[in-house]
């Protein structure tokens, strides 16, 4: 007897008991389908937070912010200058192993105008580590250069929605004269486009709509801010987050003398935040898994008992006529196996379904993945095997004349 | 026609139940030689030891005591896989109660020892259909086995025990719910096997079918009583 003529047969006991084959296969089916569900939302938790962090740098950033001063501190502040330019130049100096540190502006909100046409951007002004800091890479053009620091060059590198809105499609970007509170910026570079979609959502629709100007071309000829929007750290590797922090902590301290008017951020936090969400996620999943392994084991293992105690004689008349014990059972365990697979289709099916369903409701969307398929197939292949070890034995083990003689 | 060497011989063959207290002797103290190419006729009254003489012939069971070869060899000392084996290859079964399976078509029940043939079995399907043929009931092929009548099931399992062509065919009451007619049919073909060099064991308690047989062994009480 052949694997598939195995299959075929066990379809055929299938048919043969609708209703109770029904039952157990919907136990398989409901346990498969939560299984692919839940493995789906920790899939798209896991892939949004990825996206999301990356976004943010990764665990190489670390962000210098000013921060108000305690209250009963307040009287102190004056002798601090607060986070300027000159915080970026000494963290340069003595954490010379930093890759780059990007002191930034925001200028807020700020609309950037072309023809008549009109965009809202996250505009920076910032010096030429502003790219490397927080990954981004140049679709076209430049970037920004030393030389137009020094020459408060009127010079723009925009986010790629930020060109596609002000610019027609095919029109050439580079080269363009864009408006900035009525001073006029070259357009010299386009950055690449930056998608992670969700559902229809860009996690990183953000970083799209970004557009730098030279630090000093802002101070100078826009605004006049005496302090930094923030200082953006790259550091080579994440294994030096914790000693560069502290660092770059006391040589602020040491400028700032003394007073707590910043803070040092890193992405660590969000990490172990994630980290123990998502422990608690596979958790559940894994007792949810547990749980209907367990169930749908249990209902096919007892469908298997009652077939095998209704067949008696057919195991006798197999065995009489040249059977191997083995033959038999294997026919029993592909039987089992094809109860579990028959509720696995259904239960994957199902799981998708649900999957689907979901995208259109709620900000927080499972993932449909080949993980999460492939997790429900080998769990039905899995529980169709254990459940029908014992039955098959058992089976095999019949001695052909009581079987025979069995009424 | 008789070889040297028995395909079958049985000595001082017990089959004993401890039932409770008491034993049961199903067969006590038998010797039978069955040679290649007989036709023996098994007879005797219900519960007299018929079928249980036949499961050992078939080495379905094991006796309680004495000792069975086939084909020369001590039976106790075939494995149970090989002795799977040799039913498949060479013993056409046909049981008392033709235990087909309900949920294969009439051919495919046929079909069910090919699956245990160890080697590449050629055209099984024509077999099958030729062994139907024979039976009678070839327009049947596709039926299920309770969409048949009892003698017509019993003429499938017949059909099951040829397929794969047996050097010995056991048949407990193969006769038992046919007609006459229907029965004179079925021996005819058990005799054309037997002109075909096949071993053929019949149990039976009807002297009619007894007849065709060459040689009768009457089993009382589970003893041999007469053999002729
Ligand atoms: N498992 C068992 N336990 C106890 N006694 C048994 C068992 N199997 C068979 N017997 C007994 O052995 C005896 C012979 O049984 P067997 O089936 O061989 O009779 P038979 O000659 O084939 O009868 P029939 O013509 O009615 O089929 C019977 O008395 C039966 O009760
Ligand atoms: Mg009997």
């Amino acid at each position: 007897m052949n694997f598939l003529s195995g299959i075929r047969n066990g379809l055929q006991e299938i048919w043969g008991h609708k209703l109770r084959s029904f039952l157990t296969l919907f136990c398989v089916m409901l346990g498969v389908a939560s299984l692919v569900l839940v493995n789906g939302f920790i899939d798209g938790l896991f892939r949004g937070w990825l996206a999301s962090m990356n976004a943010r740098g990764g665990l190489e950033r670390i962000q210098v912010l000013p921060k108000a001063v305690k209250k009963e501190l307040r009287h102190l502040s004056s002798i601090s200058s607060g986070v300027t330019e000159l915080d970026a130049e000494r963290i340069a100096e003595f954490c010379p192993e930093i890759q780059s540190v990007s002191p930034e502006i925001k200028l807020d909100p700020a609309t950037l105008r072309y023809r008549g046409k009109t965009e809202r951007a996250n505009l920076y002004g910032a010096l030429p580590e502003v790219f490397v800091a927080n990954r981004f890479d140049l679709e076209s053009g430049r970037g920004l250069a030393d030389l137009d620091q020094a020459q408060n060059a009127q010079v723009i590198v925009i986010g790629e929605e930020i060109a596609s809105k002000l610019f027609d499609p095919g029109e050439p970007v580079l080269g363009k004269t864009v408006e900035l509170r009525g001073v006029p910026f070259l357009v010299v570079g386009v950055l690449e486009k930056y998608e992670e979609l969700i559902g229809d959502y860009n996690l990183l629709g953000e970083k799209n709509r970004s557009a730098f100007v030279p630090l000093s071309t802002l101070q100078t000829k826009v605004q006049r801010p005496p302090q930094l929007t923030r200082i953006t750290l790259r550091i080579p590797s994440p294994d030096q987050l914790a000693e560069i922090t502290e660092r770059v902590t006391n040589i602020l301290f040491q400028l700032h003398r003394g007073v707590e008017d910043f803070e040092v951020r890193t992405n660590e936090e969000s990490l172990a935040a994630f980290q123990s969400t998502k422990r608690g996620f596979v958790l559940a999943g894994g007792a949810v898994g547990a749980i209907s392994l367990l169930v749908s084991g249990i209902g096919i293992m007892n469908l298997m008992l009652a077939s095998i105690h209704e067949r008696v004689r057919e195991i006798g008349l197999r065995k009489a006529i040249g059977a191997w014990g083995r033959d038999i059972f294997v026919q029993f365990l592909v039987e089992a196996l094809t109860l579990g697979l028959l509720g696995g289709v259904f239960g994957v099916a199902l799981g998708i379904g649900g999957i689907e369903l979901l995208q259109g409701i709620g900000e927080f969307r499972p993932q449909l993945s080949v993980s999460s398929v492939g997790v429900g197939f080998a769990f039905s292949v899995l529980v169709g095997l254990a459940a029908g070890v014992y039955p098959a034995f058992k089976a095999s083990r019949l001695d052909p004349i009581d079987a025979l003689r069995y009424d | 026609m008789t070889d040297a060497l028995p395909l079958v011989c049985m000595r001082g063959v017990k089959k004993h139940y401890p039932v409770g207290s008491t034993v049961v002797k199903a067969l006590d103290d038998v010797s039978l030689d069955i040679r290649a190419g007989e036709f023996v006729a098994i007879v005797g009254p219900s519960g007299s030891g018929k079928s249980t003489l036949m499961h050992l012939l078939g080495f379905l069971d094991s006796p309680t005591g004495g000792e069975i070869h086939f084909d020369g060899e001590p039976v106790a000392q075939i494995g149970a896989n090989r002795r799977a084996m040799i039913r498949a290859e060479k013993i056409g079964f046909v049981f008392q109660s033709f235990n087909l399976l309900p949920r294969l078509s009439v051919l495919r029940n046929v079909l069910v020892p090919v699956s245990y043939i160890r080697r590449r079995v050629e055209r099984a399907e024509e077999r099958a259909l030729a062994a139907l043929d024979r039976v009678g009931l070839r327009d049947r092929a596709h039926h299920l086995p309770n969409q048949l009548s009892g003698g017509q099931r019993q003429r499938v399992a017949i059909a099951r025990s040829l397929i794969n062509e047996p050097r010995l065919v056991l048949a407990d009451e193969p006769t038992g719910n046919l007609d006459s007619r229907t029965a004179e049919s079925i021996l005819t073909l058990f005799e054309e096997l037997n002109a075909q060099g096949r071993t053929i064991v019949l149990v039976t308690h009807d002297p009619n079918v007894a007849a065709h047989a060459r040689r009768r062994v009457r089993v009382h009480d589970g003893k041999i009583v007469s053999d002729s």
